[in-house]
């Protein structure tokens, strides 16, 4: 802005370089729009939008499957075994790499920082319900030709050509996994760190993704870095692409940048406790409790 | 760059912020830019979410006052308010961290629910090292089972052979038979007649009879060849003074008469 000058010249100055006033940023006085609340009965008063007698007022129509007597169909032809235990399987909402292109690309997403759950979840890429059987996201490979950003990115799952493809633009991926408290945790820290407990330790995996996540092909967080290295030599091999030098690069600190297996947030170790208000973090000193909580 | 993405996405243009910065990362379209302006960005994330709302009312309850609810004076509860307010509670943070009590029930239970990474592995190998002996025996005794195969195929084809010739044999036979009784009786036959019946056991009675004869005949023949033969061996004797075997039983074996 120009120098404004003294006095009512300097005033008039400053108002004629003020930004004007458009339709563009006028924006409502707050508590303008506030929304009386409703009333008891308010304009539902006879029914209440739930229609005339029977069990749709009452609230007791059957469950789910019942047909009025008959024997169900899921009792009637239990052949349909491909549902078995659908309500309790693992699941990974996908996110493609065309999506993280364009969370990145529209700055909703920091590439320069490591990219973990909690800041996909906070810049609302993607919507992890951990009380939906979500255990993390499915990093899929649609996108990967038109995939430019170097990221260091943790997903819960990830296929062969995304992994490939992060690596060939000199990035680097890291398959997690994360128990469903933990998953909680990472998708809404602010809600944990309002229940005043300390950050627990991140659970190993159970004993059937042990497998996945020691392997270093998958790019598991418990497989050994020296194996990593020779399986992404490999990959860059059978994709046929060069793979770039790590070591020289500008943000080699970023990339190489790795959660402890035991650790949930960036920054935060396992027992610490965080305090909101003064953005500071207490640690526990007592033996017992440093003994639970190391990794 | 930030005019163009203005352009393409004007709703969301307020989100992006541009630092200029060497080299170009990050971005489809900052590099496509970069590539044909000679100029070099990088984005940087703006976008925040709105902030929790921790302090829209600082409550914080007396815990000498009848009035107060019980839920509010538990340890959970001070918890909730150290989370939320952080000192301005009043509260000592080192409520926050599980009591001796707590921490022996979570040690406990780490020790009864969660293995450790070492004891999982070496499950799995167990197990994987089962699976892979089972599949070496069952190859094993595919292999085998393979081998017998072609003996196997040829014994069916011989089976099914000998099937064939012994239906072709009874039809035969019954041809035979039905040809024998327009024979006797001078006219055609049904073979489910009572005449054909009778005339077939008739026939079988007289085969019988007629293998018993001959049974009979070669029994006395075989009695009369070691008579001859006693009688020689005797003369041999008297002639010779040397012994000989009489333990040849007089009744012929069964595997003899049969033939």
């Amino acid at each position: 802005m120009a120098s404004a000058g003294k006095g009512t010249r300097g005033a008039l100055n400053l108002l004629k370089n003020l930004p004007r006033v458009g339709l563009t940023n006028i924006k409502a006085l707050p508590g303008a729009f506030t929304k009386a609340p409703r009333r008891m009965g308010g304009k539902m008063k006879r029914k209440c939008g739930r229609g005339h007698k029977g069990q749709g007022q009452r609230g007791t129509r059957p469950r789910l499957g019942f047909e009025g007597g008959n024997t169900p169909f899921y009792l009637r032809i239990p052949k349909y075994g491909y549902y078995d235990d659908h309500s309790r399987r693992r699941q990974y909402p996908p996110l493609s790499l065309n999506r993280l292109q364009y969370l990145i690309d529209m700055g909703r997403i920091d590439a320069t920082q490591p990219i973990d759950l909690a800041s996909l979840t906070v810049s609302r890429g993607v919507s992890i319900d951990p009380k939906r059987q979500h255990y993390g996201i499915n990093l899929v490979e649609e996108g990967a030709d038109i995939f430019q950003a170097k990221i260091n990115i943790e997903a819960q799952y990830a296929s062969e050509l995304a992994i490939a493809t992060v690596e060939r633009n000199g990035g680097t991926i890291s398959t997690a996994y994360y128990d469903p408290m933990s998953l909680l945790i990472l998708c809404n820290p602010i809600g944990f760190f309002a229940k005043g407990i300390p950050i627990p330790k991140r659970a190993l995996p159970p004993e059937d993704l042990v497998e996945y996540y020691t392997n270093a092909e998958c790019r598991g967080y418990l497989s050994d870095p020296q194996e990593i290295q020779k399986a992404r030599l490999a990959l860059a091999d059978k994709y046929g692409y060069k793979l770039p030098d790590l070591s020289l690069e500008e943000r080699f600190k970023m990339l190489s940048i790795r959660k402890d297996p035991r650790q949930i947030l960036f920054g935060l170790g396992a027992g610490w406790l965080v305090d909101m208000n003064r953005k500071t973090v207490l640690k526990p000193t007592d033996p017992d409790l440093l003994e639970f909580y190391k990794s | 760059m930030a005019t163009s993405m203005a352009r393409e996405f004007p709703r969301l243009a307020f989100l992006c912020h541009f630092r200029n910065l060497s080299p170009c990362l990050g971005s489809s379209t900052a590099s496509r830019y970069s590539r044909t302006h000679n100029d070099s960005c990088v984005q940087v994330a703006r976008y925040r979410a709105p902030p929790f709302p921790l302090d829209r009312s600082r409550y914080i309850p007396d815990k000498s006052d009848p009035k107060t609810p019980e839920f509010q004076k538990t340890l959970k509860f001070d918890r909730k308010l150290w989370g939320r307010h952080g000192e301005a509670s009043g509260l000592d943070p080192s409520i926050c961290w599980p009591t001796k009590a707590e921490l022996a029930e979570m040690q406990e239970e780490e020790r009864d629910w969660s293995p450790t990474l070492q004891e999982m592995q070496q499950s799995i190998a167990i197990k994987r090292s089962a699976e892979e002996s089972d599949r070496l025996a069952r190859e094993k005794r595919i292999a085998a089972n393979m081998a017998r195969m072609p003996k196997l195929i040829e014994q069916v084809y011989v089976e099914r052979r000998l099937k064939k010739e012994q239906l072709e044999e009874a039809k035969k036979s019954k041809e035979r038979l039905i040809a024998q009784a327009r024979e006797r009786l001078g006219y055609n036959v049904h073979p489910s007649s009572p005449k054909f019946v009778a005339m077939i056991e008739e026939i079988e009675n007289e085969e019988r009879k007629q293998k018993k004869k001959a049974k009979r005949a070669k029994q006395e023949a075989i009695k009369e060849a070691f008579k001859a033969a006693m009688a020689t061996a005797e003369a041999a004797k008297i002639q010779d003074g040397a012994t000989i075997n009489t333990d040849i039983p007089l009744k012929p074996h069964k595997n003899q008469s049969d033939q």
